[in-house]
């Protein structure tokens, strides 16, 4: 392979899912119908993220005659379903006459990009000739890195921050233009160890797509042969779940092998086979490498693309997984133990089932925000938003050793109730049955006497606070003034004599706007 | 004849129950939680006890599905020692059927689980979640937090081991003064898994702290 630009068409649909959304479709099923009419004519197309479509120009240009030809086809090809969809959502919001996505060719990745935007603008596609190509890039502004971080690979919203986080991006293209670096010809005039030395690891992606290359440099070794995986069916599979679990296995024995030789598959192609010879083969590309998630997501997407337009008619013989492009895996490198555990990956696979069964919002996982206070160090985050085979490998603080003085006093409740959320109203009385309210000085009206929680009384016996807490301390939205009072209380009621509490039960409860609710319980 | 039995089916492999942290090893027989059982917390420190006793094993790498808990608060199970990154919270849907058909997906990735039943819960399919339990060895804790609203009985269970915690002093709450410091807990390990029952003290949150290894 040669590390030379390889001329590429691009489509791109800059808002895609603010787009989708207005038409109340997913980002992902929305797009779909636009990638089938690509492969109609260009049967290896790269879906990096719903929104993008890459493909190399080599083998259609020549069929259709020409990349000015390919360009109008591909143009024609994708406003067909994207003229239906708006028609069928009636979203009369739509100025139809502009533009919601271009076409552009031109020599590597960003180039292409680059001028899939400027055919945005002029509503026609933008064919970059050959000779011009290396003069596009090198006059073109630096910011367009910013608009093109989805063409040229990088994970947003993938979860996890990083070099390929969008921000990252806004940094580099701010500090370039601080240094008077304008354009990428500016860029590619410096040598890539001086821009390694002043942007890290960076630096090295810098150079190369300011040179019209590939982020990644493609690996002069072909693969060997074993690296490609494939499983065959001795009956045709007739369910998607089952299709993808095979895949599930099929990606661990892949990843593992590639992890075990340093290497990482950025780019991916599979290829499923029906038993009456129907097929649907995609290219898939990470730029950040895949995990098994990410390939397992892969061919979940390519299957149910598949079964909604394609409607094969009958059941799955085989399935296969070939690498296409790998890089040295300088990520992730495996923990000197041994790397992943089985036990992470059994997990993994366990919550990926659920999710599939339940939906993905069924399954949460607890992710660090980052905040000293610990009512608000945690959210709860849909398993599929994070990668747990990376997380395991310690992506999590050792919350253990911290410091854990925040709101909440330790020793730290093991029920908290989100009070803009779900939080149960009670009611707190004084001796004479008022409801205990606080002053703009934080004093009770009374001593708290009785706590009502629905038809349960219970009895303080004892009380700290009240406190007030700290502004935006549940919902970072909106600015608060609450008091937080905790309560050591006595059931009364009979109800509870399976544990009699005789030493009492302890909760915290929270006044806002003259409602008192139950913001924690110590179980 | 069960010895012949035996011989037959050949030695089955006993994994290593899963480990407690020092402060409870002494309430338990074995060491630690014996793999493919069931046990059921109750008394009004339930979910710290369920939290305290799956600390040390998360720490040591096995991964812990809370199950019907969705205010779990993560603050308590760090200081329990539990590893975080291995925690995973699912609600499953409250129906018994689909209920254990999403644990029982659950068991195959989990070496623990803490579960709130729901109403709903059978006790036919809470024995067929018990059977899984028990062929992947995995170890199922029964936790019924006062609470929560619509939870359902732990008796649905055929329970192992009964851990019985129930605190018996808080310290530093008055009446308007200072704020509760610590809690003493009574933890009783009974059940019929238990030649004879004992008992034992905890302090939260420190004593169960476990030293950064």
């Amino acid at each position: 392979m040669l590390d030379a630009p390889t001329r590429v068409v691009v489509v791109q649909f800059p808002h895609w899912s603010s787009f989708a959304a207005t038409l109340g479709r997913t980002a992902r099923t929305a797009f779909e119908p636009i990638v089938q009419s690509v492969v109609e004519h260009a049967p290896l197309v790269e879906v990096t993220a719903p929104g993008v479509i890459v493909f190399a120009t080599r083998g259609p240009s020549r069929y259709v005659g020409g990349d000015e030809r390919l360009a109008a086809l591909v143009q024609s090809a994708v406003g067909g379903p994207v003229h239906t969809m708006i028609t069928a959502a009636r979203a009369m919001t739509f100025d139809e006459t502009q533009a919601v996505f271009g076409v552009g060719i031109a020599d590597g990745r960003l180039a292409a990009g680059i001028a899939s935007r400027h055919a945005l603008q002029s509503g026609e596609p933008l064919v970059v000739p050959v000779e011009a190509s290396a003069r596009w890039l090198a006059t073109s502004s630096v910011r367009e890195l910013i608009e093109c971080v989805e063409v040229i690979g990088a994970a947003i919203g993938a979860g996890v921050p990083g070099v390929d986080d969008i921000a990252s991006y806004r940094d580099v293209v701010s500090l370039l233009e601080r240094l008077g670096l304008y354009r990428f010809g500016d860029v590619a005039a410096l040598s890539e160890p001086d821009l390694i030395a002043r942007f890290g690891a960076f630096g090295r992606d810098l150079s190369r797509l300011s040179r019209g290359l590939d982020r990644h440099p493609p690996i002069a070794v072909s693969p060997p042969p074993d690296h490609v995986c494939a499983v065959q069916f001795d009956a045709p599979v007739e369910s998607r779940d089952a299709v993808v679990a095979a895949s599930d296995d099929l990606a661990v024995g892949l990843v593992d092998h590639l992890t075990a030789n340093g290497l990482a598959m950025v780019r991916l192609h599979v290829l499923i086979d029906s038993d009456h010879g129907e097929r649907s083969e995609r290219m898939w590309y990470r730029s950040e490498g895949f995990t098994v998630r990410a390939i397992v997501e892969s061919v979940r997407w390519q299957m149910d693309a598949w079964i909604t337009h394609d409607a094969p008619t009958s059941g799955v013989v085989s399935l296969r997984l070939s690498p296409e492009q790998m890089v040295v895996d300088a990520g992730r490198q495996a923990a000197f133990w041994g790397g992943v555990r089985d036990g992470d990956r059994h997990a993994q696979r366990a919550v990926r089932r659920v999710a599939d069964m339940n939906g993905a919002e069924s399954v949460t996982v607890p992710a660090w925000r980052g905040d000293r206070d610990p009512a608000r160090s945690f959210e709860f985050v849909r398993s599929d938003a994070i990668d747990l085979e990376r997380r395991a490998e310690g992506d999590v603080v050792d919350l253990a050793t911290g410091e854990w003085r925040g709101a909440l006093p330790s020793p730290a409740p093991s029920l908290v109730f989100d009070a803009s959320a779900n939080a149960a109203e009670i009611r707190v009385l004084d001796a004479a049955g008022c409801a205990v309210t606080v002053d703009a000085r934080h004093a009770m009206s009374g001593d708290p006497s009785v706590v009502g929680i629905d038809e349960r009384l219970y009895d303080v016996v004892a009380w700290a606070g009240p406190w007030p807490l700290e502004e935006r301390w549940w919902d970072p939205r909106r600015a608060r003034r609450a008091v937080r009072l905790q309560l050591l209380v006595r059931s009364r009621s009979s109800a509870h004599r399976a544990s009699p509490s005789v030493h009492g039960i302890a909760m915290v409860a929270v006044l806002e706007r003259r409602v008192w609710r139950l913001a924690a319980w110590y179980a | 004849m069960t010895t012949e039995l035996r011989a037959r089916l050949g030695t089955p492999v006993v994994r290593a129950p899963l480990p407690v942290a020092p402060s409870l090893a002494p309430l338990f027989a074995d060491g630690g939680l014996v793999r493919g059982r069931t046990v059921v917390c109750t008394g009004d420190a339930t979910l710290s006890a369920a939290l305290a006793l799956s600390a040390a094993a998360t720490r040591a790498g096995s991964w812990l599905a809370v199950v019907g808990v969705p205010n779990l608060g993560i603050a308590a199970a760090i200081e329990a020692g539990v590893a975080v990154e291995r925690i995973v919270l699912a609600q499953p849907p409250r129906a018994s059927r689909e209920w254990v058909t999403t644990v029982a997906a659950l068991v195959e990735g989990f070496d623990l689980l803490i579960v709130a039943p729901p109403a709903s819960l059978s006790q036919h399919d809470a024995r067929r979640l018990q059977t899984r339990i028990l062929a992947r060895q995995s170890v199922l804790v029964v936790v019924n937090p006062p609470a929560l609203p619509s939870l359902g009985s732990a008796d649905v269970f055929a329970s192992d081991l009964d851990v019985h915690a129930d605190t018996v002093s808080w310290s530093g709450i008055e009446r308007g003064g200072s704020h509760i410091t610590q809690r003493t807990v009574n933890v009783r390990v009974a059940g019929r898994r238990c030649a004879s029952p004992r008992e034992g003290t905890i302090t939260l949150p420190c004593s169960m702290r476990q030293p950064a290894s």
